[in-house]
């Protein structure tokens, strides 16, 4: 990539070619006042305000103007600050100050700035045509006269949530924005996600505070006191209106824990007060369940009272993950304070918690759902600032829980982390080729990984990694190249350690040497021994239909199954009639996959919720919350169509009464020891499995779980 | 249900119930002045454990009405009802003492009877017909569905053959365009429509409309030749030299659907045995339930 | 553009509203339950309508009873409990059955033997069962047994009790083999069956089944006639004591002597009639004492005849006293071949009826048997004890079905309003 030079305000600044002037001078820490233009939307330059000397004949808007090699900027100088004066005067001219969002939350951004600038009574008369109000949405109430015609809203609807409802209208005076193609909001096709409104920068689009979001056990925070914070600044006051209680203020007491290692959770911590210890602590093993022949005794009872299976982690809150290393809990593993952020991890990985937190004074904690962390992200200073926290701990963490790793010092750790980088990779990208030269050693820190033999007439599955699992380490021993291909299989992040570290660390810990050529030598012979073995296509298929992806999967034994329907009868009762089970989709083995949610490992459903309302609570299964709007955004993310939006009742007592559909999905019918559509089952066809543990014997013994459960089975328990 | 090694607990409870039965029966009907007869105290008995199998048989269905009850999980039910139903027809004819001489008592052991065998088939059929179900059927839908599948599935062929066929104006507009500007030619080709011979696209379109289009518009009752695998195979096979390569994979398309109406033929075949058992063991055991019912009440009345 | 084939492909083309319509075949199955079950209540209320019961009858009625049928109350009685059973006094409103024995140790209910129901069968028709509650383990009020403690059937059935006795204490003297082997004689010219006799009420035994006593007059009389002088034709009387047939000897001879005085003297005789008479009545009397009555009766000598007693003989008119044989039903079997010593017996002692063994030749137990049920010779009730049934219906009660309740307790005098 070409890099190109040029200085803003008499800075030298080193930039990608491509780059926009604005974001050249927020990199380098200019920033530049900006109406139109919002850091996660296209850049279309029509509010003027970041306007710029660029040394060209007229000024420019900074945040489509490319920067240019040897370019001089100014971003203040008196001729830009004229020009922007007038262009937000005018701008005000039109404004019905304070507008809406102006007396609510008081962040009205046009409004912000011309106090900034002084503009208190704009010298040019108003419009003569007054555009209007809107009231027909029942969620959001858009005010045509506070619209700046910005386009942030029409970007937001198209690009961020690929809605394509709003767009512009009338020319002139009489332009604005069009739901539709110009209908009342509420006749339109909206659905009521509340993305434009997130966006607009002025009281145009404000929120009727209809949905009530409700985070348990905490008490409510202002919108004004969350603006004081630095963090919260950029975020949309209208958005935190909206989402009231998406943030939530809580107290803990010295000593208590805020959140446990293998927990699942969706929402993040902002410590305002007191500090907090960061804890690594062990999981418990899986525990073997021995089978015995059952008497007659049992026989009897068995009858009344079918033996339960122990179900997969998935019922208990905690699943096992691989850590067996024992760290003392009263040995912190870091400390935060105030103003820093926690579990954002969870939040936005939607993996465990992969530490427990304990307050070690009292603390004061703002508790905030992913959606909120979304918003903030994307001012990319934020956004920057919180991936490199994620990334330090996410490495730390991973390493000290790595059973490889049992050995090694604390010190070499601390040592290891700045060598080594965390890597993501999403769904089909290649991390190692067979055949090349070996350079990393991998750490799979979250997904899954394929380990693939290639051959000449195709490839053959070897094994699948999941978290805890490694591979280049054949390669690396041997000096020589990668001895298979590695594709991930989701989202996957990985710890890359180069070769250097890797023989540093080889050197000082003979034992880890030993280890894993021990592992090495075994992983060679247990591929030789299962290149046989291995059934392809039903691997083939395990994978293309992503069954491997689902933490409780549906099956229905089709040779028991008479086609009775009781299971969707039973969903559909349990759910106010309307079913969340279809009995239809595709079919591994003799067993049939329906249509209900799989609540996969890496849940794509749950990327981009407005309102946070599709979320795990403390344990894996994917719940939608009631205030979810009925914007449909999971339904379209989720691959397998197991998420279905349906026409609510116009009843008020749904928290959000008014919106007109709302996303369902498979709960587990969590309120009920069994999920209805088994118990229902008259004909023991259907059930609620871990593919992986069910299918291990179609698609190969110790394939996908081993590295996934039993980290030791390639060398750890010697 | 399927049949299988799940059950030895219940098969084993039943065998012991019916042994139990029989052996009673023995010292009663040999001892018991005046015979055995279902007005004697055991054979009262009997009756009263008989009619109580039927109605636990009998409450499977209303079991099933209310799927949320967590009074047993339903497959508990399903084994009782196959073992219990199957078991009260020896213990009813133990009550009877294999006699039946009244006029409802007559009707009530024949209706027992086409009970207790039609359940033995139903039981027979969903032990083996899912298993050749799940086989021959490899795109099943659910059987409700199937009138809405086939309208999709017909307009979906519906479209295959317009897309094939409206070649001509708007696409040699785009290429006329395309090689106007010289740039686009090549993007403008790969969009084009298949190149088919007005000949070619009269012949498909008159195979369309007199075959495949009767075929998939009333799959059940039609004798096309697509009904049939191996005629299909010869008439799809037929129809490719009669066409440029170039349509091959649509012709395909068009095979496949016309596997899957036939599939679903076979589906459906398959279902209505596999449930139409039932309109003759459900109305009949309801029946047997109320007029047994009858039958306790002025047997206690007498 | 191959057609793709995905889960969420498959479940949009799903329409999540099917499971609220109503599909043929459980529409079907309600209609056909409908149907079902109205029709059968439709059969049973049509019958509740006439007020006819038939339908829940336990079984076809023996032909005494089928009127009935229509009207359980009649025999099962109106209030509702749980096992009630047809009760004693409901049968004794029509029937008296006498008990079976005086010392029986507690008094079955009808229906424990009586069972109905069951078809044409015969009502009577009790199976062993009943009789072996008792006598399979018999106890008696005084604790004594004398015969058998235990009958469980007929291979357990003691001896006849007139074969047990070993003797025929008749006293009257007869030789069969005599009148078989030398005379010529044949069983029934001397046994035949009653004619019109009276059979024992309630039995199965047809009267005519009995072999009715020998007379001397029907049997005897042609060629042992109680003559007492070759000139006098006019036999004596049968069963007349010596003190009776003197005067009856003398009153004859006189007449005699009075008729034909010529004889007088004649022979050697006395001429003078009173001593003619006197000569010859001393003869005669001689005769009858030492031969014509002794040949057949013992006789005990007295001071002269008339003071002479004949014994009279003891013949038992039934020798299975406790049980009903029936000579007709077993009328294709020869006379001797149960009856196997009559041909050769010379003394009437001889006790000719066959043991029990002869009649399980035939009557075993077993599948080949001739049947050997207590009821096949016995009879329960001792009909001896019978008391008279007064009527207490009228035809219109038994037959009309429209009037049930009226009849299970019957009025002493049905008044005409209560025949409406």
């Amino acid at each position: 990539m070409k890099t190109i030079e040029l200085t803003i305000d008499d800075k030298p600044v080193v930039v990608e070619e491509g780059t926009s002037v604005f974001d050249a001078a927020r990199m380098s820490g200019i920033s530049i006042p900006v109406l139109c233009h919002a850091q996660n939307e296209r850049p279309i330059g029509v509010c003027r305000v970041c306007t710029v000397d660029c040394g060209d004949k007229v000024l420019q808007a900074s945040c489509v103007r490319p920067a240019e090699n040897g370019m001089k900027v100014f971003t203040a100088s008196d001729k830009v600050k004229k020009h922007r004066k007038m262009v937000l005067e005018l701008l005000m001219s039109d404004h019905p100050s304070p507008c809406a969002r102006q007396r609510v939350s008081g962040d009205c951004e046009l409004e912000t700035q011309a106090a900034a600038e002084g503009i208190v009574t704009p010298r040019f008369s108003k419009r003569v045509s007054p555009r209007g109000q809107d009231d027909s949405s029942l969620v959001i109430s858009v005010d045509h006269e506070a619209c700046i015609l910005c386009d942030r809203c029409i970007r937001g609807c198209d690009e961020i949530r690929q809605n394509h409802v709003l767009g512009r209208r009338g020319k002139g005076y009489n332009a604005g924005i069009s739901f539709d193609l110009n209908r009342p909001m509420g006749n339109s096709s909206c659905v009521s996600c509340g993305e434009c409104m997130v966006s607009c920068p002025t009281g145009a689009l404000t929120n009727k505070s209809i949905i009530r979001t409700v985070l348990p056990g905490g008490e409510p925070v202002g919108v004004e006191e969350l603006k004081q914070l630095p963090f919260f600044q950029k975020v949309s006051g209208t958005f935190l209106e909206l989402n009231k209680n998406a943030v939530i203020k809580r107290h803990f007491k010295k000593g208590e824990v805020i959140c446990r290692e293998g927990d699942y959770g969706s929402t993040a911590f902002y410590i305002l007060e007191g500090q907090v210890d960061i804890f690594l602590a062990s999981m418990s093993s899986k525990q073997a369940v021995a089978q015995e022949a059952p008497s007659l005794i049992e026989m009897f009872s068995n009858i009344f009272s079918p033996k339960k299976k122990p179900t997969s982690g998935s019922r208990t809150g905690s699943i096992p993950i691989d850590a067996t290393v024992d760290l003392p809990l009263d040995n912190p593993v870091a400390q935060l304070g105030a103003g820093d952020i926690f579990g954002e991890m969870t939040c936005m990985s939607l993996y465990p918690r992969s530490a427990t937190v304990r307050a070690k004074t009292d603390c004061v904690m703002l508790e905030m759902l992913r959606n909120v962390l979304d918003v903030i992200q994307r001012n990319k200073t934020l956004r920057a600032e919180i991936e490199k926290n994620y990334r330090k701990r996410a490495l730390e963490d991973h390493l000290r829980t790595v059973p490889l790793f049992a050995s090694l010092s604390p010190d070499f750790i601390e040592d290891l982390a700045h060598q080594v980088e965390l890597v993501r990779y999403s769904r089909g990208e290649v991390l190692t080729r067979q055949g090349e030269q070996a350079r990393n050693f991998f750490l799979v820190r979250i997904g899954f990984v394929k380990m693939v033999e290639d051959h000449a007439g195709g490839e053959l599955v070897l094994a699948y990694q999941g978290k805890g699992g490694y591979f280049g380490e054949i390669g690396l021993i041997n000096r020589g190249t990668y001895a298979f291909t590695v594709t991930a299989l989701d989202n996957v992040e990985v710890v890359r350690i180069g070769v250097d570290a890797f023989n540093k660390m080889l050197e000082r810990f003979p034992e880890i040497a030993a280890s894993l050529r021990a592992v090495a030598t075994e992983r060679e012979a247990h591929n030789r021994r299962h290149s046989a073995a291995v059934s392809a296509m039903s691997l083939e298929k395990f994978l293309n239909q992503g069954l491997m992806e689902a933490n409780s999967l549906l099956v229905i034994d089709l040779e028991k199954c008479t086609r009775c329907d009781q299971c969707v009868r039973a969903c559909s009762d349990a759910h106010d009639g309307v079913t969340r089970l279809v009995r239809e989709g595709l079919r591994f083995d003799k067993y049939l996959v329906p249509t209900s949610c799989r609540h996969c490992r890496d849940p794509l459903c749950m990327i981009g919720c407005p309102v946070g309302s599709i979320r795990r609570r403390n344990s894996l299964e994917t719940v939608i919350e009631d205030w979810c709007v009925g914007c449909g955004l999971c339904a379209r993310n989720c691959p397998f169509g197991n998420i279905t939006m349906h026409e609510l009742p116009g009843t008020t007592t749904q928290k959000a009464a008014v919106t007109k559909k709302k996303a369902t999905a498979c709960d587990l019918c969590q309120d009920l020891p069994e999920p209805s559509c088994v118990y229902a089952c008259p004909h023991d066809a259907a059930k609620r499995v871990d593919p992986n543990d069910f299918f291990k014997e179609i698609i190969g013994a110790g394939t996908l779980k081993a590295p996934a459960l039993d980290s030791g089975a390639h060398g750890g328990k010697r | 249900m399927r049949i299988d090694k799940t059950h030895q607990s219940w098969a084993v409870v039943s065998a012991i119930i019916l042994g139990v039965a029989i052996l009673l029966y023995f010292p009663y009907a040999v001892l018991y002045p005046g015979g055995p007869s279902g007005n004697t105290w055991p054979g009262l008995i009997y009756g009263i454990i008989g009619y109580a199998m039927m109605l636990f048989a009998g409450l499977m269905g209303a079991r099933k009405r209310v799927p949320l009850w967590r009074v047993g999980r339903a497959q508990v039910w399903m084994r009782g009802h196959l073992w219990l139903g199957a078991l009260s027809l020896p213990i009813l004819l133990l009550h009877s003492a294999f006699t039946a001489r009244g006029p409802l008592t007559i009707l009530l052991m024949t209706l027992l009877v086409i009970t207790v065998l039609s359940g033995i088939t139903g039981a027979l059929l969903q032990h083996f017909l899912p298993k050749r179900l799940t086989a021959s059927v490899q795109l099943e839908t659910i059987y409700e569905q199937i009138p809405e599948v086939r309208e999709q599935l017909l307009s979906e062929a519906g479209g295959i053959v317009e897309a094939l066929c409206a070649v001509p104006e708007a696409e040699s507009a785009v290429v006329a365009a395309g090689a106007a500007f010289g740039a686009g030619g090549p993007a403008a080709d790969e969009d084009a429509g298949p190149e088919l011979t007005d000949d070619q696209r009269a012949n498909l379109q008159q195979v369309y409309k007199h075959e495949i289009f009767p075929f998939l518009l009333n799959p059940e009752k039609s004798g096309s030749p697509l009904a049939d695998v191996v005629r299909s195979k010869a008439f799809f096979e037929a129809l490719r030299r009669q066409s440029p390569v170039s349509i091959h994979e649509a012709l395909g398309d068009l095979e496949s659907i016309c596997e899957e109406e036939r599939q679903l033929i076979e589906q459906r075949r398959k279902y209505l045995l596999l449930h139409g058992w039932l309109l003759v063991h459900v109305p009949l055991s309801i029946t047997l339930l109320v007029l047994g019912g009858i039958h306790a009440l002025v047997a206690i009345h007498y | 553009m191959a057609r793709i084939r995905n889960t969420k492909k498959l479940g949009q083309r799903v329409n999540r509203t099917y499971l609220k319509r109503v599909y043929p075949i459980p529409q079907w199955r309600r209609i056909l339950t409908f149907v079902f079950i109205a029709a059968s209540l439709a059969w049973l209320g049509f019958h509740a309508v006439a007020h006819d019961q038939t339908p829940y009858t336990a079984g076809p009625l023996t032909a005494q009873h089928a009127f009935l049928g229509k009207k359980c109350a009649v025999c099962h009685g109106e209030n509702v409990s749980i096992g009630k059973r047809v009760a004693d006094p409901q049968c004794a409103a029509c029937h008296d059955g006498p008990i079976h024995q005086a010392s029986q140790t507690f008094n079955p209910a009808c229906i424990s033997c009586h069972v109905e129901h069951r078809g044409t069968m015969r009502l009577a028709g009790t199976a062993d069962s009943g009789c072996v509650q008792c006598h399979g383990n018999l106890q008696t009020q005084t604790g004594k047994l004398t015969i058998a403690a235990s009958v469980k059937s007929f291979d357990s059935h003691p001896e006849f009790g007139s074969v047990v006795s070993g003797k025929d204490a008749s006293g009257l003297k007869f030789n069969h083999q005599k009148h078989i082997g030398e005379v010529g004689q044949k069983c029934a010219d001397c046994h035949t069956p009653a004619e019109g006799a009276k059979g024992a009420p309630h039995s199965h035994v047809s009267p005519r089944a009995f072999m009715t006593l020998p007379t001397y007059e029907g049997t005897c009389m042609p060629c042992h006639a109680l003559t007492i002088d070759d000139k006098i034709a006019d036999p004596l009387p049968h069963k007349k004591q010596p003190d009776e047939l003197h005067p009856m000897v003398e009153e004859q001879f006189r007449k005699y002597i009075a008729a034909h005085p010529g004889d007088l003297g004649k022979d050697g005789t006395p001429a003078a009639s009173g001593a003619w008479v006197a000569f010859k009545v001393a003869a005669a009397e001689k005769k009858l004492q030492d031969e014509t009555c002794a040949r057949c009766h013992a006789v005990v000598a007295g001071a002269d005849f008339a003071s002479a007693v004949i014994v009279p003989p003891q013949v038992p008119s039934r020798w299975y006293t406790k049980a009903s044989f029936d000579h007709s039903a077993h009328k294709e079997l020869t006379c001797i071949s149960c009856h196997v010593k009559a041909p050769k017996s010379t003394v009437s002692s001889d006790i000719l009826v066959p043991g029990i063994a002869v009649c399980r030749d035939c009557h075993s137990s077993g599948s080949s048997s001739a049947g050997s049920n207590c009821s096949t010779c016995h009879i329960y009730h001792d009909w001896t004890k019978e008391k008279p049934v007064d009527g207490k219906y009228m035809i219109e009660q038994m037959t009309r079905s429209t009037a049930p309740h009226s009849m299970t307790t019957p009025p002493a005098v049905l008044t005409p309003a209560q025949l409406q």
